[in-house]
């Protein structure tokens, strides 16, 4: 069994899917909407901060 | 348009037969084919700031690529089930054809999902040593799954010519 006959058809596979048009809008749609989903970092903020103040409160010496 | 914009809808276009094939081995469905090129297009667009050119842009591609698709076929509970191969088929005279798309994608289809990428890699022209570096994988691995997918592809396509 030879693999390496395989080969001219992945080179074929790969050309005839790269000629297709490339969707230029698409792709900057895409990486567009990534950059506009704002990022919420209040609520792990929140936690942080409460359990911070929870350590203090707790692990006050005296 | 922004240059890294532009730099990255140039690299697109440029590999874009990589990526439409990947998601062609890995997805029959169009919808599934087309929602796994825009996952791997955002991947990518995520990846590039840390792509330091330490490897070939297609490296890159293939590692960023690879690895996206196997861990949202891991990820979907409906998997694509892979049709067992019918031998009936394979006698079909138009796959006896040299360097036959049909017969690659038969042999695509007929493999495990990293299986699938090491013998994609392969095809490729990768070392055992690059594969193992693009798929997170040890190089005695690779060699092990690469020599038992040719074993099996031995004994599956037997009625070939191609594969005696």
């Amino acid at each position: 069994m030879n693999l390496n006959n395989l080969k001219p058809a992945w080179r074929q596979f790969k050309l005839i899917n790269s000629m297709d048009e490339t969707n230029k809008d698409e792709i900057l749609a895409l990486i567009e909407e990534v950059e506009n989903v704002p990022i919420n970092r209040l609520p792990g903020i929140v936690v942080n901060s409460l359990m911070i103040l929870v350590l203090i409160i707790c692990c006050q010496g005296g | 348009m922004e240059k890294k914009k532009q730099y990255f809808i140039r690299i697109m276009s440029e590999h874009q037969g990589i990526i439409k094939s990947l998601c062609k081995a890995y997805y029959t469905d169009y919808e599934d084919q087309k929602d796994a090129y825009q996952d791997i297009v955002l991947q990518l667009w995520k990846s590039l700031e840390n792509y330091r050119g330490e490897s070939a842009i297609g490296t890159w591609i293939y590692r960023v690529s690879l690895n996206t698709l196997l861990a949202k076929v891991r990820n979907e509970k409906t998997k694509i089930i892979t049709e067992p191969l019918q031998m009936s088929n394979l006698s079909t005279p138009s796959i006896m054809a040299d360097g036959d798309i049909e017969l690659l994608n038969m042999v695509l289809q007929s493999l495990k999902d990293i299986d699938k990428a090491i013998v994609i890699l392969f095809l490729e022209g990768y070392k055992n040593k690059e594969m193992s570096a693009i798929l997170g994988m040890s190089p005695t691995n690779i060699s092990t799954r690469l020599n038992r997918v040719k074993s099996e592809l031995k004994a599956k396509f037997k009625n070939l010519n191609e594969f005696k």
